[in-house]
């Protein structure tokens, strides 16, 4: 009686987890939703296509983030099933980005690339914000089963350009502004803590395998 | 749409009917403070009726007369200008301005005219006001930010030169220093990156140029709040942070004025800052602009296309290199 009490006690966080996966990716794009409806109906201030763009790259970079503390958090807290969120987060953060640059593109730029190319060619930030976009599809590519299992133990190496694709999303935010503002500081802090949790986590299992 | 525009104004469809002027304005201190000053200088004999005017529901300044400088391009609507905005002081975020500025107390506003010259003075801004009124013109100017945004806002006010004219500046005075009003109190949430008072200048031939507005009113009405009020100077042929607002300095000085941005990083920001599409900012490409309100981008002009008036004052000097 204990045991069968007990076991889908144990199993329970995983089940739930799997199924509340399929509404994560939905529940994530919801500010898309609200960036869109605000843009529509007027309500982005002055400068609306700054203000969306603006939206959908923070966005794009707190998602990011999300996805990779996921496992930090799993390994520090033994909540195993947080990594079924770590898919649909990352895909989330990866369309986000997407949303971004096809403003750019279309809203900020009508797409007229005689415009598009001085702005590439003379704004550095512009460069370093596309060099992360570019990063990421080869991370979202291979985000599917069949892409995890072939790729093996290399897949793990290669989504670690999802940290690459981190810094050079705060750089490009970075390289525009005048000031740093709470939010950037946030950014660079919780990047700066991830990417240090990267270097001295091994390291500190090496030591303790040691022992 | 300039024109539909214009003709839903004078329909009588006005900004200030939906606009919550004690918001802007600070109105119950403007009044109480107006008294106060009313009563103190000499404000009774000439500004009365100004200050009633520029309560009376129908703006400020009414019925000016246009000027050969006006741009017919679509004007921004005042929202626009006025929720979207760089005014430090008042924070580092565009709609920062709209939100702190609401309580900015902007009259009695004293501006002491010294330096170079003869009679140093002391005077309010609505003496200023009352003795160039005759003077006063609306100005629809392009106005082109640093940051690759531009706007079309017509102005109210009377050139520079009227001034310089009056206060008789000696001729070792070279150029034109200003300075904005820095009141900690009033300005807590000010951004710190830059040191205050903000300072800009001008050389004198700068200063004199007919384009050069002493400018205290927009769309017929006096400057709003996020806008840099009582009184400030628009020079429109140069970046916007040239154009300095909420002016309670002017100093007629001998050598180039060190303005704030060039201070804070010299670099990326020189003193004479003329628009222009051929020098890139070193972090971005100055070639096209966003105007507020539009999808796509515009070519930015070459002095912001008031070259034929300006350009002649930089000839032989090397605008990308030295005197950015």
């Amino acid at each position: 009686m204990a045991e069968a009490k007990a076991k889908p006690k144990r199993r329970n966080p995983m089940q739930v987890a799997k199924r509340a996966k399929l509404v994560v990716l939905p529940l994530a794009m919801v500010p898309l939703a609200i960036a869109l409806l605000r843009y529509l109906g007027d309500q982005f201030g002055g400068n609306a296509i700054e203000a969306f763009t603006l939206d959908t790259g923070n966005w794009g970079i707190r998602l990011l983030l999300v996805t990779l503390a996921i496992t930090p958090l799993r390994e520090l807290t033994g909540w195993n099933w947080l990594i079924t969120y770590r898919r649909p987060m990352g895909l989330a953060a990866f369309y986000y980005v997407c949303v971004h640059l096809l403003v750019y593109l279309y809203l900020d730029f009508n797409f007229e690339f005689q415009y598009i190319i001085p702005d590439l060619s003379q704004s550095i930030y512009v460069v370093v914000g596309f060099a992360g976009f570019l990063l990421l599809i080869p991370l979202a590519l291979t985000s599917t089963n069949g892409w995890i299992r072939a790729l093996g133990k290399r897949w793990r190496t290669l989504h670690r350009l999802g940290y690459a694709a981190l810094i050079l999303g705060v750089v490009h935010y970075l390289l525009q502004i005048k000031e740093i503002s709470f939010q950037l500081w946030f950014y660079i802090i919780a990047g700066g803590v991830l990417l240090a949790y990267r270097v001295v986590a091994p390291a500190l299992k090496r030591s303790a395998g040691r022992k | 749409m300039a024109q539909s525009r214009r003709k839903e104004y004078e329909a009588g469809i006005k900004w200030w009917d939906i606009t919550d002027r004690e918001h802007y304005m600070g109105r119950r201190e403007f009044m109480r403070k107006a008294g106060t000053v009313a009563a103190g200088v000499g404000l009774a004999t000439a500004a009365p009726g100004f200050v009633q005017r520029a309560f009376a529901q129908n703006g400020a300044f009414p019925g000016l007369p246009g000027s050969r400088y006006d741009t017919d391009e679509e004007q921004n609507t005042l929202k626009q200008a006025t929720t979207y905005n760089n005014f430090w002081e008042f924070g580092a975020g565009k709609n920062d301005p709209a939100r702190n500025a609401k309580n900015f107390v902007t009259a009695p506003w004293e501006i002491s005219i010294g330096g170079l010259l003869a009679n140093p003075v002391k005077i309010d801004v609505s003496d200023v006001i009352a003795r160039y009124r005759d003077k006063l013109e609306q100005r629809i100017y392009r106005m082109r930010c640093v940051e690759a945004w531009s706007m079309v806002i017509p102005w109210v006010g009377f050139p520079l030169h009227e001034l310089i004219k009056d206060y008789q500046p000696d001729s070792a005075a070279k150029y034109m220093r200003f300075e904005t009003l820095w009141d900690p109190e009033q300005m807590r949430k000010a951004a710190r990156s830059i040191q205050y008072p903000y300072v800009e200048g001008l050389r004198m031939d700068e200063a004199m140029n007919d384009l050069t507005l002493v400018t205290v009113g927009m769309y017929g009405d006096v400057l709003q709040n996020p806008n840099g009020p009582p009184i400030k100077i628009v020079i429109p042929w140069k970046y916007g942070f040239k154009s300095i607002k909420s002016i309670n300095k002017i100093e007629f000085v001998a050598d180039e004025p060190v303005n704030t941005w060039k201070k804070a990083q010299p670099r990326e920001y020189g003193f004479y800052s003329n628009v222009n599409p051929e020098r890139p900012h070193p972090r971005w490409s100055q070639a096209t602009e966003r105007r507020i309100g539009e999808r796509g981008r515009r070519e930015t002009l070459k002095f912001n296309g008031y070259g034929e008036w300006v350009a002649s004052m930089y000839q032989g000097m090397d605008l990308i290199n030295r005197y950015y």
